[in-house]
């Protein structure tokens, strides 16, 4: 997997994210109950991770370490994105209030995620190889 | 096994009748306060009145003059109450619980006074409780403008203990405050959402005013901000029968909170209330065949609450006796539902303050706070008169005549009367599957309109009009 491809995948991750949970939040502010705009969060914040992970994983060389290179991808995504800083970037404020649990909770969903996304890609995409 | 069972039974009812003790002697004390304080208030506010009524009259009968004057260098504008006067009001209060065995409540409310200076209060209130009750029965209803529809009879007795608090702002205009409690709805929302105070907030206040909104009010200073707590119970029952209810309520509360203010100042306060409300209304069709709805239905509620203000140095300053009473008895029917009867109830509140500037005052609000059961305040019970005490608990009159004396010569008495209207929306499901399961869901839109207002000004009790509708 080339260099390039990874960096377009590391923004996409970050800028997808944070586009997702700002309109999430736009829609919170036009009234929707928090629980609510926070589901919405997190079924769009995940619509972002499958789709950069499947996208990206569709070559036809990945190689079993592509998953741990894309999962590298990911964290550097988590990290640049701007609702990491305040501690609200995925599903966490659904069982904590913003803070150090809630950034714990969202890397280790926002990995298991990607890393669940990109095995299960890369068995689809070499399996359609093969074929 | 059988026997453990016994003696298991007999630990729990001996656990029982405890709580039972504990309950019954709660309910005392609450009602020994409130009716304490609406004796004080009622007797003060009349005392003074009625003496200084009759001297000015007979002696101006027989043409003595005088008597009439008010205190001796005191002017009258010396008697107008320094409290804002509430004109009208309008709100919305919002609450749930969810019960499973134990019972979690929450809630939020806003109302926005119109103040007799011509300025308008938005007030800003949340609370949250857990209590424990028990009941029979079920319940499945939903409540439409007043209207409740389904099924269900219960009897039940409930009893949480219920922490709150809030803040105020004073606005020019009825829409700066609809502005500043939108604002501050917002302000909430990008906190939880962005955060108070980092870039990404940074962004979404830019890109907020860039599409035309306003940032104005959401980080505006509260003008006075409070905090309470307390206990509150309930006992009911009651039926529904598809477009009728039948029931039969009594609550009671109290509450400790203090009032901050902008400028340092505070008030310390103990609020208790008590209510019984009952009745029968609901949907019936006439004998020509029309649907019409009938409304039987009696409440009482009655509130006593004692302040005490202390200036920006903690020092106790003023003391106030407050109560509010209420009796509301409706029998009517009307063709366009529970919205076509006029069914709105009437509060009388009646305010007797006194200065706590010498000794003389700090010994009356002492013996008030022990005639109300309070033993205890700062600053103000640094003396005990236990033969003061016993004679003021068997004799509250003449504490009453004392303590309305003293406010008409150095403090405030004023009265006013206001009717409130509300209409509620609701869903309720409760019952017991095994144990006890509950839900409800309440908005409640509230409104009030002063119909009357007249305080002491030293001769006798005087109209004040800007404080009325």
């Amino acid at each position: 997997m080339s260099f390039i491809r990874l960096a377009v995948m590391t923004a996409a991750y970050a800028a997808g994210a944070c586009v997702v949970a700002w309109a999430a939040g736009m829609v919170a502010l036009a009234g929707l109950a928090p629980v609510p705009a926070l589901l919405l969060k997190t079924v769009l914040v995940t619509l972002v991770l499958v789709g950069v992970t499947w996208r990206g994983m569709a070559v036809a060389d990945t190689r079993r370490r592509d998953v741990a290179v894309v999962a590298l991808a990911a964290l550097v995504g988590f990290v640049a994105d701007p609702f990491t800083w305040a501690a609200r970037t995925y599903a966490g404020q659904l069982v904590a209030d913003a803070g150090v649990a809630t950034l714990a909770l969202d890397l280790v969903l926002w990995l298991v995620v990607v890393v669940g996304v990109a095995a299960v890609a890369r068995r689809d995409v070499r399996t359609a190889a093969y074929a | 096994m059988i026997r453990r069972l016994h003696l298991a039974r007999a630990r729990g009812l001996r656990g029982d009748a405890g709580v039972g003790t504990l309950e019954y002697i709660g309910i005392l004390t609450i009602a020994a306060v409130l009716i304490t304080a609406v004796v004080l208030s009622l007797t003060s506010l009349r005392a003074r009145e009625h003496a200084e009524a009759a001297v000015c009259r007979i002696a101006e009968a027989f043409d003595m003059g005088g008597g009439c004057d008010p205190s001796p260098g005191r002017d009258p504008e010396d008697y107008v109450p320094p409290e804002q006067c509430v004109v009208s009001s309008t709100g919305r209060d919002d609450s749930g619980s969810l019960t499973v065995v134990v019972t979690v409540e929450g809630g939020e409310r806003w109302v926005i006074e119109q103040l007799g200076d011509g300025t308008y209060r938005l007030t800003r209130a949340r609370e949250g409780g857990v209590g424990i009750g028990v009941g029979v029965g079920f319940d499945v209803s939903v409540t439409n403008d007043n209207e409740t529809y389904g099924v269900g009879a219960t009897a039940d007795a409930s009893a949480a203990v219920v922490i709150g608090g809030g803040e105020s702002y004073i606005a020019r205009t009825p829409e700066e405050a609809r502005r500043i409690l939108d604002h501050k709805k917002n302000d909430e929302t990008k906190d939880f959402w962005f955060g108070d105070d980092n870039p990404l907030r940074d962004g979404a206040d830019w890109i907020n005013e860039q599409l035309g909104g306003s940032n104005e009010f959401e980080q505006l200073e509260a003008d006075e901000w409070f905090v309470e707590g307390g206990i509150e119970g309930d006992a009911s029952a009651g039926a529904t029968a598809l477009v009728a209810t039948a029931d039969a309520e009594a609550t009671l509360a109290a509450y400790l909170g203090r009032t901050n203010r902008k400028d340092g100042t505070s008030t310390d306060y103990l609020r208790a209330s008590m209510g019984l409300s009952g009745g029968l209304e609901g949907h019936a069709v006439t004998g020509a065949g029309y649907d019409i709805y009938k409304q039987f239905t009696l409440d009482g509620e009655a509130t006593a609450v004692v302040e005490v203000d202390r200036d920006a140095d903690g020092n106790p300053i003023a003391f106030r006796l407050r109560s509010v009473t209420s009796w509301n008895a409706v029998g009517d029917e009307s063709y366009s539902g529970a919205g076509g009867i006029d069914g709105d109830p009437s509060y009388t509140e009646r305010v007797v303050e006194i200065p706590l500037a010498t000794d003389a005052d700090r010994r009356l609000a002492t013996r008030v706070l022990h005639a109300v059961g309070v033993p205890y305040y700062p600053g103000v019970t640094d003396r005990v008169d236990v033969a003061q005490t016993v004679l003021d608990r068997f004799n509250p009159v003449d504490l009453g005549v004392d303590l309305g004396t003293a406010a008409a010569d150095r403090g405030f008495i004023y009265e006013q009367t206001y009717t409130t209207s509300t209409t509620q929306d609701a869903v309720n499901a409760q019952g017991k599957v095994g144990v006890e399961l509950g839900l409800n869901l309440s908005a409640i839109e509230s409104s009030r309109s002063t119909t009357g207002y007249r305080y002491y000004d030293g001769t006798g009790f005087v109209e004040r009009p800007e404080c009325v509708v």
